[in-house]
């Protein structure tokens, strides 16, 4: 069943239609969320929460568009507002949940220094460079996804490649 | 142009971003400023870092919990209106209660009620500036 096929189900009151986009978007959705707030529990909540808020407002949904870039912005919401009353609750905010998956040449080494580098930067440019970097996103898709101008992406974008070359090269070496 | 304006346009073109960009301003800058010139080259390099990996996508089955989610917000949502009902069956079975100091106090709670209902938003609104935000 198709994105389109399943959401005209879902209109018409089909449970088990929305079953399916769960199931088939919930591991991106997963990842996507990771990448914000760097914690796997809250993570699962926000993720719950954005697709039970999707299914709410399906009936508004325009069917012209993709379905994962629509839900995006309401998973980015629920993960900005975990974020914020993360903040005025506790302060455990990072685990050591992995974000990356290894591919080709990279080390173990490599891919733990890129981790711990990643969780210190601020949530906001580890989400611009995980969507440039890791999905290949446009600056165009980008500006789209986080409903800001290109010109804005693009300095987030500069500012978070600068943060990301500071917390890098300002990593405690091992002996 | 400025060394920053010239460092962001400059990453542009570098990603294959032309819109909004001029290409030659920028080569002209970058011609004349050595600083801006080492700064791209090290931030390319922190750029090619990314090429060796992909994004974690967990195993995960979160059905469950947003079933239970769903069916958790339509019982607040009846435990809501069953309240309204209540009360208005209370009002309707006494109507000729001597209201008094009521009349003041009720007003009052409602303000407060509506103020803590939008504190603590129950029913979980909060998509729809961020849907409008993006269909603009």
């Amino acid at each position: 069943m198709d994105d389109a096929a399943a959401i005209r189900l879902c209109r018409g009151g089909d449970g088990d239609a929305y079953r399916h986009l769960v199931e088939r978007y919930q591991r991106e959705a997963m990842g996507h969320a990771l990448a914000i707030l760097g914690n796997r529990q809250d993570a699962e909540d926000a993720v719950q929460d954005a697709f039970v808020d999707a299914y709410r407002a399906l009936a508004r949904f325009d069917e012209e568009r993709r379905f994962y870039p629509w839900f995006y912005a309401i998973l980015r919401n629920r993960c900005l507002k975990l974020m914020g009353s993360r903040r005025r609750h506790d302060s455990d905010a990072l685990d050591d949940v992995g974000m990356l998956t290894r591919e080709g040449a990279a080390s173990v080494e490599e891919v733990v220094a890129l981790e711990e580098a990643l969780k210190k930067m601020l949530s906001e440019s580890r989400e611009v460079l995980m969507l440039r970097h890791l999905d290949g996103l446009s600056y165009k898709e980008l500006a789209e996804r986080l409903g800001i101008p290109i010109g804005t992406v693009m300095s987030r974008l500069f500012r978070a490649r600068t943060e990301l070359r500071a917390v890098l090269t300002t990593r405690p070496k091992k002996p | 142009m400025t060394c920053g304006e010239a460092r962001v346009m400059a990453m542009g073109l570098a990603d294959g971003e032309t819109s909004g960009v001029s290409r030659e301003e920028v080569e002209r800058h970058l011609a004349e400023c050595s600083a801006c010139r080492e700064e791209l080259v090290t931030l390319a390099a922190i750029d090619r870092i990314w090429g060796s990996f992909t994004r974690r996508r967990p195993d995960v089955d979160l059905w469950a919990g947003v079933e239970r989610r769903l069916a958790s917000r339509w019982r607040r949502w009846l435990t809501a209106l069953g309240i309204v009902l209540v009360s208005f069956r209370c009002i309707e079975l006494f109507p000729d209660w001597e209201l008094g100091l009521w009349t003041e106090l009720v007003p009052l709670a409602a303000v407060v009620g509506a103020f803590i209902i939008l504190r603590l938003n129950p029913f979980q609104i909060s998509t729809d500036l961020q849907l409008s935000q993006e269909e603009q």
